[in-house]
């Protein structure tokens, strides 16, 4: 009996000691150095180039939201490979001029419900001239981003007019903000608006920098959770919350103010790192609500992983807000997250537990950076890109 | 030498159920995660394909390690 006993100890002993040995080791063998994920970004990008509207059925069937961001995760991704990489500017460009026209065609032919949940026509928008922020602030950050690249005038009515409704909408909401859904507003899509006018501003000449000033100082009185200080995800059009704070929107949210308000962005990625944020062992994740919030998975969220409160949606978008904070030690821990859990094609570098819209927004966290460089270059070289030049 | 034996073939049943799954196209399953199943069967078979995925890539390195320093620690006894 006492012989058996040791032998189990002996066993458990040597167990915890090869786990010792083993666990803080793993993370090293799915962690991707510069170059990897440099050829990640690209075969991802080929594969954007190669089919920039694929078919979209089976997502759509979940989520039409996925099908239309989709298309703008692919074009602020490609705008950024076509600056940052001459070679591929005139095709990457061609994929963005189809995903452009295509999506103009739909919402044209269609409406903003084709990209849309059901419940887009459960009724009238509050504002009964308004169209979807979400459709609108989009599309303007789609055109903007192309012509920040190469400029494309045949397009840049279709902006302005968004523009002007997205301003006009914005600035008679008693909340500030424009309507995605009648009734409902989301910070994800409000910030992602202006971040869309920013860009027109750099690239035609207009002139939205009061309209975002104006959004914020709003948003710090009125929008953002007493307890935790982020900025809550969405709410009514005369600013009551409907939901407070979610990663699958704070980590875009951040990423969009950093050409509107850069203290503002760093103070929210700050406080969602550290309330959302987690790594253990070389691995990375974010929850989707701040601890001690009873909340159920839904769409946004994706699934999530119980007792790590990981979830796939709010990780996947906190790839972005690392890159786009420069946060590279997380940044590396959620690749290595994504890398032990994403089964990676090495073909196509997508990732078979992903979907379409997930890749995208790998694919912009790894190409992130000469866009927004770019919008906010200093007045000297905005003048020069005005004057023609690129 | 029947607990390292033991400990070697538990991690080759590991990495053998990996191989069978893998071979049997059960990666694209884990497409579930995202909500996007292949079929109804995707909801059982993606989760399965990972949690044998995290048992080969956490649980059977560490059975090998223990297997190994056990060997080695009962040859030096001989």
């Amino acid at each position: 009996m006492v012989y058996r006993r040791m032998k189990c100890a002996r066993l458990l002993l040597l167990l915890i000691a090869a786990s010792a040995v083993w666990l803080p080791t793993v993370h090293v063998f799915f962690s991707i150095g510069a170059a990897e994920r440099e050829a990640i970004g690209a075969k991802l990008a080929a594969r954007h180039v190669a089919s920039p509207l694929p078919t979209a059925e089976s997502m759509r069937a979940v989520n039409p939201e996925w099908d239309f961001m989709r298309r703008t995760y692919v074009v602020l991704t490609l705008a950024n490979r076509a600056l940052a990489h001459p070679a591929e500017r005139e095709r990457a460009l061609a994929a963005i001029d189809a995903i452009v026209d295509a999506t103009l065609g739909l919402v044209d032919a269609s409406g903003d419900a084709h990209f849309m949940l059901p419940y887009a026509k459960r009724g009238p928008f509050m504002d009964p001239e308004a169209r979807s922020l979400f459709i609108d602030g989009e599309l303007v950050a789609m055109i903007a981003a192309r012509d920040l690249v190469e400029r494309r005038p045949s397009v840049r009515h279709e902006a302005l007019a968004r523009a002007e409704r997205i301003e006009r909408a914005m600035r008679k909401s008693p909340s500030m903000s424009g309507e995605s859904y009648p009734d409902e507003c989301w910070t994800f899509c409000n910030t992602t608006a202006l971040a869309g006018l920013m860009m027109l501003d750099r690239s035609a000449g207009t002139e939205h920098a009061q309209l975002a000033h104006d959004w914020v100082a709003h948003a710090k009185a009125h929008l953002v959770d007493p307890e935790t200080g982020l900025l809550v995800s969405s709410y009514t059009w005369d600013g009551r919350v409907r939901d407070g704070p979610e990663g699958s929107s704070l980590w875009m949210n951040a990423h969009n103010l950093l050409v509107i308000d850069e203290a503002f962005a760093r103070d929210q990625y700050t406080r969602a790192r550290r309330d959302l944020g987690a790594s253990f062992l070389g691995f990375g994740w974010a929850r989707e609500w701040p601890k001690g919030t009873a909340e159920r998975a839904d769409i946004d969220s994706g699934a999530i992983i119980p007792v790590l409160e990981a979830s796939a949606g709010s990780s996947g978008l906190a790839l972005l807000g690392a890159r786009a904070f420069g946060d590279e030690n997380w940044f590396g821990s959620l690749l290595a997250s994504l890398e032990l859990a994403g089964f990676r094609d090495e073909s196509s570098g997508r990732y078979r537990a992903s979907n379409d819209v997930g890749d995208a927004v790998v694919g912009y966290a790894l190409s992130f950076g000469p866009l927004w460089q770019r919008v906010k270059e200093p007045p000297v070289q905005r003048a020069a890109f005005l004057g023609g030049g690129r | 030498m029947r607990r390292p034996a033991l400990l070697f073939t538990m991690a080759g049943l590991l990495f053998g159920s990996h191989v069978v799954a893998n071979a049997a196209g059960w990666a694209d399953h884990t497409s579930a995660i995202s909500g996007m199943p292949q079929s109804t069967a995707s909801w059982v078979i993606g989760p399965l394909f990972v949690a044998l995925y995290l048992a080969l890539v956490i649980v059977a390195p560490i059975l090998t390690i223990a297997g190994t320093v056990d060997t080695l620690l009962l040859l030096r006894r001989r």
